[in-house]
């Protein structure tokens, strides 16, 4: 299996001075599901921002010192650096991030062209641009929906829809961030499935441990920015004193 | 596979409804089924033709074409005289003021105040133009999804950066409202009241604030999700226009029709 995310002691620092991430190293094999746990503000989601380029690299530290921001350390994806060099582009269409809310990531007038807009920026005939919509649509169990209006969608359509977004892309890696948050049981069910029947690279930053149980064989405890454990699923899970100590819980089922 | 009808719980509990200009879009008529591509430069032009108008015959006769066309667009009554209101409103000073202040012949007198036919017929045409011009918008936007006609509009080389600040306001405004009624709810639950007193407008003060904190870390979100899906500026879309002599035919007509009245505008 070759490497779908390398990750080397890289620490990322917020404008306001904020050290979100210390000097975190990880490896991430292409296929694997990997479920990223931690309390709020753990820096799960810095993380997913990063691994997609989205934040802002004014300067390394060093310089200017306080208030700048700025990271350190070494990201690749399938090799090639995340860096800035290199065409984020390419990298933004090969990982797929799905954001918490799907308000933030639904703007356009109607489902489909929400998510025909990555394959239409990406340049893709009209033709496959159709395909893609419908074969994504299909895979959120939402074929049917296209002409409707975002806004007018259950939350849980919209999440699902989200989703749809990031698959028409076809990217090798996706990032889920709290997929199940806020759903009702039946809602959360359906996307679970949805999740489970990805062939990709997936890593799910989620409080629903639950769900990581289904979902992930491999385990990450973030907190504070750094990385506290890495490890099988399970054994994570079943380690009481160990998630207590970082916000979370032994999920119902295995007590 | 049947789609169920859409949850719109928000929308309701807000009363919002009313911001929704294209509510009739999926209803059936000539002018729902007009190519916008034609349909909105088509009723534009109208509606210059009708601001330079200054016959009251005319004028009138402008009015009549747009109420034709509202009813043939079969636009309900109710929800074009609810909006209209914002427009007498707005016309309502001009109405009381220029018929005594236009100097002319005097045709009604009251101690000092004294109405000129002059500022009377000049208030007339001023209302009729005014309420004709205002009904072809419902005609113009109201009978596509808004989506539709914004799309159309990129069609027709309208700047991509207007189009999608259209866009982008008018899929806003629900999730802004939304925020303000969640906001709303959250403060009545604890007591709040919109009183004239000086913790009512500290209150509104933050609710604005924060509103606008909100909105400003949303955008930011929001710009992360779009070049996350590789957006450069340009919006590109898929459209589906199919343009059939007909809707030639329609944009002909009217054409012709705003020609007759520059002409007529003219002569009488």
């Amino acid at each position: 299996m070759s490497s779908a995310i390398t990750i080397h002691n890289l620490t990322y620092c917020y404008p306001d001075g904020t050290e979100a991430i210390k000097d975190i190293s990880l490896e991430i094999s292409e296929g694997e599901s990997v479920a990223l746990m931690g309390p709020n503000g753990a820096g799960k989601t810095t993380l997913f921002l990063y691994l997609n380029g989205l934040l802002p690299k004014s300067s390394a530290f060093g310089k200017g010192g306080r208030g700048d921001s700025g990271s350190v350390g070494i990201v690749k994806i399938f090799g090639s650096a995340v860096d800035g060099k290199k065409p984020l582009r390419e990298i933004r269409r090969r990982v797929g991030i799905v954001f918490q809310n799907p308000e933030d990531q639904l703007f356009c007038p109607t489902v489909f062209d929400d998510v025909a807009f990555g394959p239409l920026n990406y340049g893709l005939p009209p033709d496959a641009v159709r395909s893609r919509v419908r074969d994504a649509l299909e895979a959120v169990g939402m074929l049917g929906f296209e002409d409707r209006v975002p806004h007018h969608l259950s939350f849980g359509e919209k999440k699902r829809v989200s989703l749809a977004t990031i698959l028409s892309m076809n990217p090798a890696i996706i990032l889920l961030d709290e997929p199940t948050s806020n759903l009702d049981p039946r809602a959360r069910r359906k996307v679970i499935q949805v999740i489970g029947d990805l062939k990709v690279t997936k890593v799910i930053a989620t409080h629903d441990l639950e769900m990581t149980l289904e979902l992930c064989e491999r385990g990450i405890i973030l907190d504070n920015g750094r990385v506290i454990t890495d490890g099988r699923i399970l054994d994570i899970l079943k380690d009481k004193s160990l998630l207590e100590a970082h916000g979370l819980e032994v999920p119902y089922s295995l007590r | 596979m049947p789609v169920p009808p859409a949850p719109r719980t928000i929308l309701r509990r807000c009363s919002m409804y009313y911001l929704e200009i294209d509510r009739f879009a999926d209803m059936r008529s000539p002018v729902h089924a007009w190519d916008p591509r034609i349909k909105i430069p088509a009723l534009l032009i109208m509606a210059f033709t009708i601001a330079l108008l200054k016959d009251i015959r005319l004028a009138a006769m402008g009015l009549a074409f747009s109420i034709g066309l509202v009813a043939i667009s079969r636009i309900p009554i109710s929800f074009v005289l609810r909006r209209l209101r914002w427009v007498f409103i707005f016309l309502a000073p001009f109405v009381l003021i220029m018929p005594l202040t236009v100097p002319g012949k005097d045709i009604w007198q009251f101690s000092f105040l004294s109405v000129s036919y002059e500022g009377l017929s000049l208030v007339t045409v001023i209302f009729l133009k005014a309420v004709a011009i205002v009904l072809l918008v419902f005609p113009m936007f109201g009978t596509a999804p808004f989506h539709t006609s914004m799309k159309a509009l990129q069609h027709l080389r309208f700047p991509t950066r207007f189009v999608q600040i259209i866009l982008f306001t008018y899929r806003h405004i629900f999730i802004f409202f939304g925020e303000i009624c969640r906001m709303n709810n959250a403060a009545k639950a604890r007591g709040f009241e919109a009183k004239t007193r000086w913790h009512s407008f500290r209150t509104l003060g933050n609710f604005i604030g924060v509103l606008l904190v909100r909105s400003f870390e949303r955008t930011e979100r929001l710009y992360n999700a779009m070049i996350s899906r590789g957006y450069r500026g340009e919006l590109i879309t898929l459209s589906t226009f199919r343009m059939t002599p007909r809707d030639s035919v329609k944009g002909a007509m009217v054409m012709a029709i705003s020609v007759l009245l520059l002409v007529g505008d003219r002569f009488l």
